[in-house]
């Protein structure tokens, strides 16, 4: 199981140590997109801020508490998995991808919205309230930021699901659960970039 | 199996607080943005971000536990997209 | 890295040769499929060595045709737009599939476990699909030849890479899988040098080779995925049109730019610290001494990794960029060569004193300082942005780039190809023929870039596939010794080709090395050491009996 570690601390701390370089990098896959946004923000500064009064500030906040929340089940469920109820820490695991499907069916919402308005990205956006480039750029950095997290809400609902069901059927034990740590983990990272994308995507004023 | 045996017999509250923490922050954040805060509202909010970020990181995460290299890693990489964020900013803003 | 300790590693004890006993070396057993489903570092480093050559004769390929186009002023055997698909090609190529992976992916995942004295990399899949996810963004890449070729440049600038008629979308998403490639074995090589170490084993202990690939990782980790949004930016703009950095939709084209080299600027010292890593390795062999100072050369490798990201501002001098952030980037851009001065002191020191031999690995050694300090120099000279603004996009640009990307690390990589080589294979090389080809790409290298200073300086632009008559016994010069870097690249596939074949059968340590790697039989049985490793010396401790 260990196999060419010399211990299983090793192996944890090896695979720990790996997830966390993964998020790093990550990090600066989002990093990326939001050097742009800062690049557009000083250059459209006003046109940024009448754009974003205009995203549902009350769908934004409802997806931040979700999050959060969601969040501190897949906390409890690494907790639980470490004294030993795997059952409970599944349960938990499937509350958190519920929070995640909210979230998505919220964002759905969201863009339905705008795409009555005629808010799309790029080249195909024809919003007459808000005709301007920064507008423009705004909504277009909205979508890519969005629709990237959006993405990494999928992929963290598809790991825990996966990670929930095999604890579910009794395949961790409570000393041997690292891929569950590791999902829980991500799925924490999808939550600290919401909390970054939600302030520049919805708050200013 | 030192590591997993000491962590079980940890309590589940800090976690809950942790949440507590979080919520409060995003409830300040969503009432900071109704007052006139002029060109300190994105600061602020930031600001409040990397608080929830910090907690999320410390209870969450438990970023304590984990090896040094790790946590010198979260402040690498901090430093790296600030530092992209900054150069880019500093060029448009004296352009 | 005085300690006196004497060594008593397990198996210090030579392996008898050749004796029945002798456990099977990695190189045997097993079918093709054995190969290709293997975990086995050493047989990964292998198939990344035969999947780096060929992308580097492809490149080379590319290039000969690029000098062969530049003979006369006027069109020679192409058109424009197949000389501009050539040249991008060319670059593509070279960068994204030869030089940033090659060091790394060859030599890192060969050696780096034999000097940490482990089994293997911590995650020997993750390390076979790395191979894999290669081979996948290489393909993918290369179907823009299919698709009537790319015609933007190795560096995607848009607008025009956004609007241009040709197939960038497919390089653009090839070079974005060949990125995560790279992110996955820089992930790989961290945690293996923070995990697998074995007993004995401090980090000022490690290799300065190792010391380097873990600099390299770290850019790996955190600059790639930089590009690969900036790329697939690109792609989507391409395909939904995004115009985020399109102006007409008041998009704005320089923050590709700053996207672009916030990765490509140190993507240089990923291509570079490998070099200087191998480099480090040579010079204290073959000259039987200690480098002058291991602290200098180990934490100055960090060094360039952490100011390597400060200074991607200075590609956009003239590109419209604040005068603000030109000073701040112009001035950051110098502290990089601190760095390397630091280690090119250090590696002239270690000489001092030493008992030098001139093996092939040893000349590249020379050609690699000569080649390096020349274009680390012209660096400082286009970072200075007074002077880049008559030098930028001219052939001096191209050439300055040649000569420390490309020079530092082809002749290094021929170095660590030829220093190792006994350690891969068993064999040994022909030293005479190798110091031939050795002296004929040296030879040829300068004399197809010095040339292109002088005419980078008398204000030829770069990539333009014709120019005045007065540039053309410059060009001659250069395609003259392009012919004879090709030559001499051709002569070290085949002489070392005959080594794989015929060469003498060598003994464990041929080289007299004190670093770790060589404690393992050559070649190395699959599970490296057969016990145990217990380090008790400094990789460099000639002073002590082996």
């Amino acid at each position: 199981m260990e196999g060419h570690f010399e211990s299983v601390e090793r192996k944890a701390e090896a695979a720990h140590l790996g997830m966390w370089l993964f998020l790093a990098s990550e990090v600066l896959l989002f990093g990326a997109l939001f050097a742009v946004y800062s690049g557009c923000r000083v250059e459209f500064g006003a046109d940024f801020v009448v754009a974003s009064s205009h995203n549902s500030i009350a769908i934004g906040t409802t997806n931040t508490f979700v999050l959060v929340t969601s969040s501190l089940c897949a906390a409890l469920a690494v907790h639980g998995a470490r004294s030993g109820h795997l059952r409970r820490a599944a349960a938990l695991l499937g509350v958190t991808v519920l929070f995640g499907l909210a979230f998505l069916v919220l964002k759905g919402v969201e863009y339905g919205e705008h795409f009555q308005s005629g808010i799309f990205p790029g080249s195909h956006y024809h919003y007459a309230e808000l005709p301007t480039h920064g507008a423009n750029a705004f909504f277009t950095l909205y979508y890519l930021m969005t629709a990237l997290h959006g993405l990494h809400v999928t992929g963290g609902m598809l790991a825990l699901g996966v990670v929930g069901h095999r604890a579910w059927r009794g395949g961790y034990s409570a000393e041997r659960h690292l891929p569950l740590e590791l999902s829980v983990l991500y799925w924490h990272l999808v939550d600290v970039i919401w909390l970054f994308l939600w302030p520049l995507l919805y708050l200013m004023h | 199996m030192e590591r997993e045996t000491s962590k079980s017999r940890e309590r589940a509250w800090p976690l809950v607080l942790a949440w507590v923490a979080l919520a409060v922050l995003t409830s300040l954040s969503f009432g900071a943005r109704y007052l006139p805060l002029g060109v300190f509202a994105t600061p602020v909010a930031l600001a409040i971000a990397v608080a929830k970020a910090c907690v999320v990181l410390t209870w969450f995460m438990q970023l304590r536990r984990e090896a040094t290299s790790v946590r010198l890693l979260v402040w690498v990489v901090t430093f790296t997209v600030v530092l992209a964020c900054a150069g880019v900013m500093g060029d448009v803003a004296f352009r | 890295m005085t300690a006196p300790s004497l060594t008593l590693p397990r198996t210090v004890e030579e392996p008898p040769l050749l004796a029945p006993a002798a456990p099977a070396d990695y190189l045997h057993g097993g079918g093709v499929r054995s190969w290709l489903l293997t975990r086995d570092h050493k047989r990964i480093a292998v198939m990344f060595l035969g999947a780096t050559s060929l992308s580097l004769l492809l490149g080379g390929i590319l290039a000969l045709l690029l000098r062969v186009e530049l003979l006369t002023p006027g069109p020679t055997i192409m058109s424009a737009g197949a000389y501009n698909r050539s040249f991008t090609m060319h670059g593509i190529v070279m960068v994204f599939m030869f030089m940033i992976p090659a060091i790394p992916t060859v030599f890192g995942n060969f050696l780096l476990p034999l000097m940490l004295g482990a089994r293997d990399v911590a995650f020997p899949r993750l390390n076979l699909a790395s191979f894999y996810v290669y081979l996948l963004g290489s393909a993918i890449t290369l179907t823009s030849l299919v698709a009537g070729g790319a015609d933007m440049g190795w560096t995607f600038y848009v607008p025009y890479s956004t609007t241009s008629p040709s197939a960038v979308a497919n390089v653009a998403f090839g070079v974005f899988v060949l990125g995560l490639s790279s992110v996955m074995t820089g992930i790989n090589f961290i945690v293996t040098v923070h995990t697998m170490r074995t007993a004995g084993l401090s980090w000022h202990r490690l290799p300065l080779f190792v010391w380097s690939l873990y600099g390299t990782s770290i850019i790996q980790v955190l600059a790639t995925p930089v590009l690969g949004m900036s790329l697939l930016l690109v792609a989507a703009d391409r395909l939904f049109g995004i115009g985020i950095f399109d102006p007409a939709l008041g998009g704005d084209p320089l923050l590709f730019q700053h996207l672009f080299w916030f990765y490509s600027h140190p993507a240089v010292y990923i291509m570079i610290l490998p070099a200087m890593g191998v480099i480090s390795e040579v010079v204290c062999v073959y000259s039987r001494n200690p480098p002058a100072s291991y602290r200098a050369i180990a934490y100055s490798s960090l060094g360039i990794a952490l100011v390597g990201f400060l200074t991607w501002g200075h590609h956009l001098f003239v590109a419209g960029m604040s005068l603000f952030d030109g000073a701040v980037f112009g001035v950051l851009s110098m502290f990089v060569a601190v760095f390397s001065a630091i280690k090119v002191f250090t590696w002239t020191a270690t000489l001092r004193r030493g008992s030098v031999s001139f093996e092939t690995p040893m000349l590249y050694f020379f050609w690699f300082m000569f080649l390096f300090a020349f274009g680390g120099m012209t660096g400082v000279a286009v970072a200075t942005s007074s002077l880049d603004i008559h030098w930028h996009d001219t052939y001096f640009v191209v050439a300055h780039f040649h000569f420390i990307m490309v020079g530092g690390t082809l002749t290094a990589y021929l170095a660590a190809l030829h220093y190792w080589f006994p350690k891969f294979f068993g064999r040994r090389y022909n030293e005479r023929w190798a110091t031939i080809a050795s002296v004929t790409v040296f030879v040829g290298f300068v004399l197809t870039f010095v040339p292109q200073f002088l005419l980078g300086n008398a204000g030829m632009p770069r990539r333009y596939y014709a120019y005045p008559p007065e540039f053309q016994w410059l060009n001659v010069l250069s395609t003259g010794g392009a012919s004879i870097l090709a030559a001499g690249m051709l002569l070290t596939l085949v002489e070392l080709g005959y080594a794989l074949a015929a060469g003498p059968r060598t003994e464990r340590n041929p080289w007299g090395s004190r670093s770790y790697e060589w404690l393992s039989a050559s070649p190395p049985p699959t599970e490296n050491f057969e016990n145990e490793l217990v380090i008790a010396r400094g990789p460099y401790d000639y002073h002590l009996p082996e």
